[in-house]
């Protein structure tokens, strides 16, 4: 009998490959976001990545007559929005009496309303353009026409920022926990502060293809919820948010492969959010079941002779 | 006639998303209108679902249940206390978005339900769907329904401003006094999420959150007061919605682009010129510098008493190019004199140090 | 009238602030700020709020941008002097439900030593355990910090300094909401490092304590009212002038001016 992965499908794998690399990455980036409290600003990076993707093809167009999809056009279109609207949201935020939650709101409203403009736009233009109907396809997310160089880009990509990370695991660490302390230890806060950025817009970049701009917020924030549920290291909440991000990634590529009328992006989601559910209800400690019998125990019990921690 | 109901459905849009929004970019949960904006799907294909019919009021109303049900999903992950309340936002809407997105794709009671409604609405269409009540006709359905909103909305803020008010800027204080903080937050934002819900038939999603947000983000660059800030947002949110919906005309494109890049426009406009915006605060930040080195200097001397220039550039630690910047200043303000061929400076006799 | 203590001058003085100036925004958080520390010294800076305390500390660390006015740690410029400085910032600054354990946050205090890149072994693993049985801290070393005590806490911070094996600590209301015992402990290790000629110069809000547990103090409203000895600067007259007539109840009676 052969092997059961010769008779899979070579697309199949490609996209569940593609999509399990993308709930990784962005998990594992996601938690730095989410325990600088910051958890929303990956939803205006995405939203933000419309206005990059479209201008790059328009420019590119502009520029070479020809029209191209091609990710080395549209990702640096993408990179480049997403840090744009993020430091144009930070320098809103830090320099006027507006706090995070309105400057980001009115970036993803810039971007993406500007973003959709230049859409329609393009969509409309006579003689048509052509390949403009792939563009679209950013929104909602297409994992489905996952090819083999959008993979490698994931791959490269993702595995970069992720290099970047272990490299500098300990510097973003303290920064993160204490910055600061980690200030007064010479650390540079500008420039760690400008690398997480980078690192979050990259991470954004490679799954907007995957779950769509709208829902990309999704793989960043959920699983690191999940994940802090279950463990009191950093460490090891990365590699578990990674973990659940790779789990709903390849869940959703191979439910909505049967399904051919589901798209991936809010399988994988739902997955994720899933895993969310059950880490809230079922994590020792901080899970609800787990205070719920601490609580009873300790209802049961008489008081606790004095001398309890100093 | 189309043209008129047109712009009458984005104009009561953009008061009733200004008026909402104003609250919310005061009470720091602006992000909130993008999380309605979105959780709202699902509500709006199950009672399609369940009428097969587009037009049917209870679009509305699952709709807006579906809100609350975000709002709620969202408070209670937060009382659990062991999840970041700003992620926690981002948990719940992504994921009832997800249920829309699926139900649509399984295009239940047989018709394909448009993704892209859904993020720009459909104003152009808005006014061919009209309200038709014992056999005559009241004007497009979508106008009512913003109109409905909008007076939801005007209504809250008239009665209910103090409390507002106070909600907004301090809630322990509101619990103190007696009046329940909790359930009044609980009211409004179920009053947002009809106006969301409302909208969105004209206006969807981006537009919704660009109209919440953008305009009242900008009149508080210019305004102090909750009230001037209400007026100014709905200002604005007007000519943004008039400008986007000219804009989209002569370029032929669907108006919620358009209209939410007018209102982006607006404020990054508000950002550059507004007193509160980051350029005129760099601006008055300079000065209020500038006004601080003159003191500085001046702190150094005592009067009748000439000292060394360099010794007071080298107490103060500046560059000889700021130095001299800040002497020629006080030098014009005739707070000390400067006598450049001796190189030294003296406090005048009007000026005592402090 | 302004009163100026007289500290010995020693050659090379901890801390050497003169002239400082540093604005938010539209007011000064200080204005023309002259402190100078011995080696050794045990001092507190007292003041009401907003007086720019944490200011002062921040910018003898270099971490915040001067309008006027120089800073020298140690005869050097901060930046320079960030090995034989350690911080201990206020409790309230870090967010205690961070996933790290004890022993974690301690090792991170040696991450200046150890320069990009590298990771910490054994050997900071080891120093780590040693602040930590020093703040008598060890048995929590692979707790998580969000169960621990208000005093744990910041005993942790201490140990994470100790770590850092300074000449001189910068801290911020390390004695604000601890109980007695840490107090004690906090107050003897301060007390500790004076003696192995350390300087320590804290931000302390407790004034009726400054006596007991400093030798020097700082008085700061914005501008310097007065630094020098305890006996020296530490007396009604003074606190009156500094609080603006209100001055915090139950401050020793000590000589008046």
């Amino acid at each position: 009998m052969s092997a059961p992965w010769v008779d899979l499908d070579p697309t199949l794998v490609v996209v569940a490959a593609g999509t399990t690399a993308v709930g990784a990455v962005s998990g594992a980036l996601g938690c730095f976001a989410y325990l600088r409290r910051q958890g929303l600003v990956g939803d205006v990076v995405s939203h933000s990545a419309l206005l990059g993707v479209v201008g790059a093809f328009v420019l590119a167009h502009a520029v070479t007559g020809t029209a191209t999809r091609s990710l080395a056009v549209l990702v640096p279109g993408a990179l480049l929005a997403g840090t744009a609207a993020l430091t144009l949201a930070r320098s809103v935020s830090t320099r006027t009496r507006l706090n995070d939650d309105a400057s980001l709101g009115v970036m993803l409203s810039i971007f993406f309303g500007g973003g959709l403009f230049l859409l329609r736009w393009v969509q409309r233009q006579s003689p048509p353009i052509p390949g403009h109907t792939g563009l679209e396809d950013y929104i909602f997310g297409m994992a489905a026409a996952m090819t083999r160089a959008d993979l490698w880009m994931v791959f490269t990509l993702g595995g970069g920022a992720l290099l970047l990370l272990l490299l500098l695991w300990k510097e973003l660490k303290v920064f993160t926990f204490d910055p600061d302390f980690s200030r007064s230890l010479g650390l540079p806060s500008r420039r760690l502060d400008l690398l997480m950025m980078a690192l979050l817009v990259t991470g954004v970049v490679i799954g907007i293809q995957t779950v769509g701009v709208i829902l990309m917020i999704a793989l960043l924030v959920t699983p690191a919820a999940a994940a802090r549920q279950w463990t009191s290291r950093l460490s090891n909440m990365v590699l578990l948010a990674a973990a659940f991000g790779a789990v709903a990634g390849a869940g959703g590529a191979l439910i909505s492969a049967s399904e051919a009328r589901l798209p991936t992006g809010p399988v994988v989601v739902l997955l994720a959010t899933a895993i969310f559910g059950l880490s809230l209800l079922l994590a020792p400690r901080r899970g609800l079941l787990a205070r719920a019998r601490a609580r009873r125990a300790l209802e049961g019990t008489a008081p606790p002779a004095a001398g309890g921690p100093a | 006639m189309i043209e008129f109901w047109t712009l009458a459905i984005a104009a009561v849009t953009a008061l009733a998303c200004a008026l909402s929004g104003s609250f919310l970019v005061l009470k720091r949960e602006a992000l909130v209108s993008e999380g309605l904006a979105h959780a709202v799907l699902p509500g709006i294909v199950i009672a399609f679902a369940l009428t097969g019919d587009r037009t049917s009021p209870l679009l509305l109303v699952g709709a807006a249940a579906m809100g609350l049900v975000m709002i709620l999903a969202v408070q209670a992950i937060r009382r659990t206390g062991v999840v970041d309340p700003t992620a926690s936002l981002g948990v719940v809407f992504p994921a009832l978005f997800s249920v829309g997105v699926l139900l649509t794709s399984l295009e239940l009671a047989g018709t394909h339900f448009h993704a892209d409604c859904i993020i720009e609405g459909n104003l152009a269409l808005a006014p061919l769907d009209r309200l038709e009540l014992g056999g005559r006709d009241l004007g497009p359905r979508a106008f009512w329904s913003v109109s409905a909103a909008l007076l939801l909305v005007g209504g809250f803020v008239l009665l209910l401003f103090k409390e507002l008010k106070l909600l907004t800027f301090d809630s322990e204080l509101a619990a103190s006094l007696g009046f329940r903080p909790g359930r009044v937050h609980v009211a409004w934002l179920a009053v947002v999420s009809f106006t969301v819900v409302a909208s969105f038939e004209a206006a969807g999603s981006i537009l919704v959150v660009a109209l919440m947000i953008a305009p009242a983000a900008a009149a508080v660059l210019w305004v102090n007061d909750v009230r001037h800030v209400l007026c100014l947002a709905a200002v604005l949110a007007l000519v943004s919605a008039f400008g986007g919906h000219q804009l989209g005309l002569t370029m032929d494109i669907a108006p919620a682009g358009p209209m939410a890049t007018s209102a982006g426009a607006l404020f990054l406009a508000s950002l550059a010129l507004a007193p509160r915006g980051i350029l005129m605060k760099g601006r008055t930040r300079r000065r209020v510098l500038a006004r601080l080195e003159v003191d500085l200097v001046a702190a150094r001397l005592q009067p009748g008493l000439p000292r060394d220039c360099e010794s007071v550039r080298g107490e103060l630690g500046w560059t000889p190019r700021r130095f001299e910047a800040a002497v020629a200043r006080a030098a014009q303000g005739a707070a000390l004199l400067h006598d450049a061929g001796e190189g030294t400076l003296q406090l005048t006799a009007e000026q005592t140090a402090g | 009238m302004i009163q100026r203590g007289s500290l010995e001058r020693s050659e090379q003085l901890a801390l050497d602030v003169e002239g400082l100036t540093v604005t938010y925004g539209h007011e000064p958080a200080l204005w023309n700020a002259d402190v100078r520390l011995d080696r050794g010294s045990l001092a507190a800076v007292v003041g009401p709020n907003g007086a720019g305390k944490s200011t002062l500390l921040k910018a003898a660390l270099g971490v915040v941008p001067r309008v006027s006015g120089r800073v020298r740690v140690l005869g050097e410029d901060p930046a320079r002097r960030r090995r034989l400085v350690a911080y201990v910032p206020q409790r309230s600054s870090v967010d205690w439900d961070f996933p790290t354990t004890v022993l974690d946050v301690v090792i991170m205090g040696t991450y200046g030593q150890l320069g990009w890149f590298r990771r910490p072994g054994r050997k900071e693993r080891a120093l780590a355990m040693g602040a930590l049985e020093q703040m008598e801290l060890a048995d929590l070393a692979g707790r998580q910090i969000s169960e621990l005590s208000g005093g744990q806490q910041q005993r942790a911070f201490l140990a994470r300094a100790l770590v850092q094996d300074a000449e001189v600590y910068f801290m911020d209301e390390p004695f604000a909401g601890v109980d007695a015992v840490t107090e004690q402990s906090i107050a003897s290790l301060m007390g500790h490092l004076a003696q192995r000629g350390k300087t320590i110069l804290s931000v302390h809000h407790d004034l009726a304590t400054v006596p007991r547990y400093f030798e020097h103090a700082v008085l700061l409203n914005r501008v310097v009212q007065a630094v020098g000895t305890v006996k020296e600067v530490f007396h009604r007259g003074n606190l009156d002038r500094l609080y603006g007539g209100r001055v915090p109840a139950d401050v020793p009676e000590l000589a008046s001016t």
